[in-house]
């Protein structure tokens, strides 16, 4: 009888005379294939300063469009972790629109709402016998997860934000939910999420990296900018911070911790510009035929990245400061008609430190001058 | 979430304010004249109407003043880019120059005031 050392000696023989027949060429395991290129490309024009995360979400996807996820567990347990305002929901709401178009398309669970033991019951409904049962619709249901699917994706995103917020009767349930991707609801209906993408957000240790970002106490010098040093550390203190809080099960169930990166200047600048084309974006849609545009100085590109970015909040406010001083008052110009189809606005910085709105050309005013 | 309907005949102005109200979590349906504003009126429930005084057909105040015949507590805001008006149908008027971001304290306003007269 032959040794299982002779078989393997005999097939490795027999591999190698086939690849000398048949002619052998190397394989590259890291290729996607197109429609995950094309996601990633996609999460990268709209995400800034945070590879880590884009990394993770495409390697799942891949795994499930060639279904080689894990079976009876969800597609993938993600945590991410990072200071706020560094864009951890926003990835969420990129990772819809690039697969459904739409950034509302997940279903999220907020655990703060669910901080005491009771409150599960707004969750998975009231078992029979108890109060409210039959009443109160559960949130995560079947149809609720399902809502998005199409005949070409059958995938669910999940977002459950702020996880270190959830009650101890939330924990278990989540135990279940990563471990076997099913949940019974109070009405003993089973919900499967097998076919879910679970999205985990924590600002856990938001304070200590507050502390690293600031400089700490005492006579350190703040931070003007963000190092490389700097998210090492902001790595390491949100690892541990949820390596103190959670339970080596709830770790083990994860299938990737990615702790995001504060946002560098060069970062913000790219956010801003991002958030300025959407703008236009929005505006060339709202203007239908009587659209124009609008272009800021850098020196109000500086401003903006002033007044709506800190180290502290990241691009959190920048948003808002876009529509105050921008769209607010582009807005203004169209209902007194002080703009028109093809003009442009030049938005500048004045000495007194206000924005002036001017207006460059009419293109089409010239034409039909002209 | 709050409904407000904004009817202005300015189809480019209609459009970005109901945007822009979005962005604040109103759900804003835009008109661009009063006979459309009465038609969705009739067919969808709101909580304010903001609209622009000089249309063509029938003008803000005509279109408030049909408006309070359908539902008599729903505040109206006038917004004109003449002299302002006033009219026992106009809650507030705002110049048009100074629409943002006066109209969003505005309907702020006019909102919580008609939350506390329900409760009482």
């Amino acid at each position: 009888m032959r040794t299982e050392l002779e078989n393997s000696v005999s097939a490795s023989r027999h591999l190698n005379s086939a690849q000398e027949s048949a002619g052998a060429s190397a394989l590259d395991a890291t290729l996607h294939g197109e429609a995950t290129r094309e996601f990633e490309a996609f999460l990268h024009a709209r995400i800034v300063g945070q590879g880590a995360a884009i990394d993770a979400v495409t390697e799942m996807y891949q795994m499930f469009l060639v279904a080689l996820n894990p079976p009876d567990r969800p597609v993938g347990n993600l945590l991410f972790l990072g200071p706020t305002g560094s864009g951890k929901t926003y990835v969420v709401e990129v990772v819809a629109e690039a697969l459904f178009g739409d950034r509302r398309a997940f279903l999220k669970i907020d655990c703060a709402e669910f901080q005491e033991s009771h409150e599960i019951a707004k969750l998975i409904g009231s078992p029979p016998g108890y109060v409210g049962h039959g009443e109160t619709q559960p949130l995560l249901t079947q149809e609720a997860l399902n809502r998005w699917h199409t005949e070409k994706l059958k995938l669910s995103l999940l977002l459950l934000d702020e996880i270190e917020k959830a009650s101890p009767a939330l924990w278990q349930l989540l135990l279940g939910i990563l471990d076997k991707g099913i949940l019974t609801l109070g009405s003993n209906r089973q919900v499967d999420l097998s076919q879910t993408l679970i999205f985990m957000t924590s600002n856990l240790g938001a304070a200590e990296m507050g502390g690293l970002i600031e400089g700490g106490m005492g006579f350190v010098a703040h931070p003007t900018s963000v190092d490389t040093s700097l998210d090492e550390k902001i790595t390491r203190t949100a690892t541990e911070a949820a390596r103190r809080k959670f339970s080596p099960e709830f770790m083990n169930r994860l299938d990737k911790v990615v702790v995001f990166n504060t946002l560098r200047p060069e970062h913000l600048e790219q956010v801003l510009e991002l958030e300025l084309a959407k703008v236009k974006q929005r505006i060339t849609h709202a203007a239908g035929q009587s659209h124009f545009t609008f272009c800021c100085s850098p020196e109000v590109n500086r401003w903006l990245l002033r007044e709506g970015t800190d180290p502290k909040y990241g691009a959190r406010h920048l948003k808002r400061v876009i529509e105050r001083y921008i769209v607010y008052a582009l807005a203004n110009l169209v209902a007194t008609n002080q703009v028109s189809t093809g003009d442009c606005i030049d938005i500048s910085l004045k000495p007194d430190g206000s924005l002036a709105f001017t207006k460059i050309v009419a293109v089409a005013s010239v034409a039909a001058a002209g | 979430m709050k409904a407000v309907l904004f009817v202005d005949d300015n189809e480019a102005l209609c459009r970005l304010t109901c945007d822009i109200l979005r962005l604040e979590g109103y759900r804003a349906v835009p008109a661009y004249n009063a006979a459309e504003a009465l038609k969705v009126f009739d067919e969808e429930d709101f909580d304010i109407v903001v609209t622009d005084m000089r249309m063509d057909g029938m003008d803000g105040l005509e279109l408030a003043r049909q408006i309070h015949n359908k539902n008599p507590q729903l505040p109206v805001i006038l917004v004109t880019a003449y002299e302002p008006v006033s009219g026992e149908h106009v809650r507030e008027c705002l110049a048009k120059e100074d629409l943002f971001p006066h109209l969003l304290e505005k309907i702020r306003l006019c909102l919580s005031e008609a939350e506390v007269r329900k409760a009482s």
